[in-house]
């Protein structure tokens, strides 16, 4: 199996990416005039908070109004 | 084609505001680091979670072509996924919400709002595509071989090309439909044309499905056979999409 030393390169920008996503997700989610669907603001926060990569993804995708 | 310019400034502006261009982008990024280590290391992966279950020599030694393979496959389906996604509510929210009414009282025609939204969303996936490649390029190249860039280049067009044919069959069902997901539907209707149609002997290779050998063979520096027939065809697809979306919209009443 890989070691960690050899994944780094591979998991750095991952966690590069997630971070980015994260803030910026979080950055729309809370601007004034956002409105979304299906949940709350509060639950939309904890789905892009807690499931990586992609709990950003499905907001983008599904939970912003003029997407 | 009037106002085509204005527009599609606008449409940029919205992919930027809304961040689908971002979004797009980072989807197929992360397809692309992760493609050669899992190709890379799946042997390895295999053995670890059925340990003694894997005969030594079942699984071949993956090599750069193995690389190449899972970029195009898993940045090509997710492409596609991200393809349907912008193309599917395009034109048919727009006529929900009545925007489209709204943006076409100002001196812009119908074909030039149709050609607007379907470039702006040929150059999202050309940015996604071109960040995946690139930094698929790199990864093959630490844990494999250096492969002839100007290979990659066109594997990288190639591909983009594939994806442009799926936004474009999307875009149509968006024309024809009322709302974003019968649009998507329809879209993934004509996808499953092309996927049955691609599997027929003889004419598989000019659908979009069929670019992936031809693509790889590119990002390799082999041969990649007649390409230029494929190619035609493909680009022609698109231009038929965006005739008949034309045909359909101009007679529509929004």
């Amino acid at each position: 199996m890989p070691t960690l030393g050899e994944l780094l390169p591979f998991l750095i920008p991952i966690v590069i990416i997630q971070l980015v996503l994260l803030v910026v997700a979080l950055l729309d989610l809370f601007k004034e005039e956002r409105r979304v669907r299906w949940f709350g603001k509060p639950v939309w926060a904890l789905i892009i908070f807690f499931v990586n990569i992609v709990g950003p993804l499905v907001y983008f995708f599904l939970g912003r109004e003029d997407v | 084609m009037n106002g085509f310019g204005l527009l599609l400034r606008k449409e940029i502006q919205e992919q930027t505001r809304t961040m689908r261009l971002l979004v797009v982008a980072i989807v197929l990024a992360l397809f692309g680091i992760t493609s050669p280590p899992l190709a890379k290391y799946l042997p390895e992966i295999l053995r670890a979670v059925a340990p003694g279950q894997v005969p030594p020599g079942l699984i071949p030694t993956p090599t750069t072509a193995d690389s190449v393979a899972q970029i195009l496959k898993n940045v090509g389906q997710f492409g596609a996924i991200a393809a349907i996604l912008l193309a599917m509510g395009s034109v048919a929210t727009e006529k929900e919400r009545g925007t489209a009414a709204l943006v076409l009282t100002k001196p812009v025609s119908r074909a030039g709002f149709l050609v607007a939204k379907l470039v702006a969303i040929s150059l999202n996936l050309l940015l996604g595509t071109v960040v995946a490649c690139a930094l698929g390029y790199v990864y093959t190249a630490m844990l494999f071989e250096t492969l002839p860039p100007a290979g990659f280049v066109a594997m990288t067009l190639v591909l983009w090309l594939s994806l442009v044919v799926y936004a474009a069959l999307t875009f149509l069902g968006s024309t024809l439909a009322r709302s974003a997901m019968a649009g998507a539907g329809l879209g993934l209707v004509f996808m499953l044309v092309t996927g049955i149609v691609s599997a027929l002997p003889n004419v598989g290779r000019w659908m979009p499905e069929g670019l992936a050998a031809p693509a790889s063979a590119l990002a390799l520096g082999r041969d990649p056979g007649d390409l230029w027939g494929p190619l035609a065809a493909n680009v022609a697809l698109i231009a038929g999409c965006a005739v008949v979306a034309w045909l359909v919209f101009r007679r529509q009443e929004l």
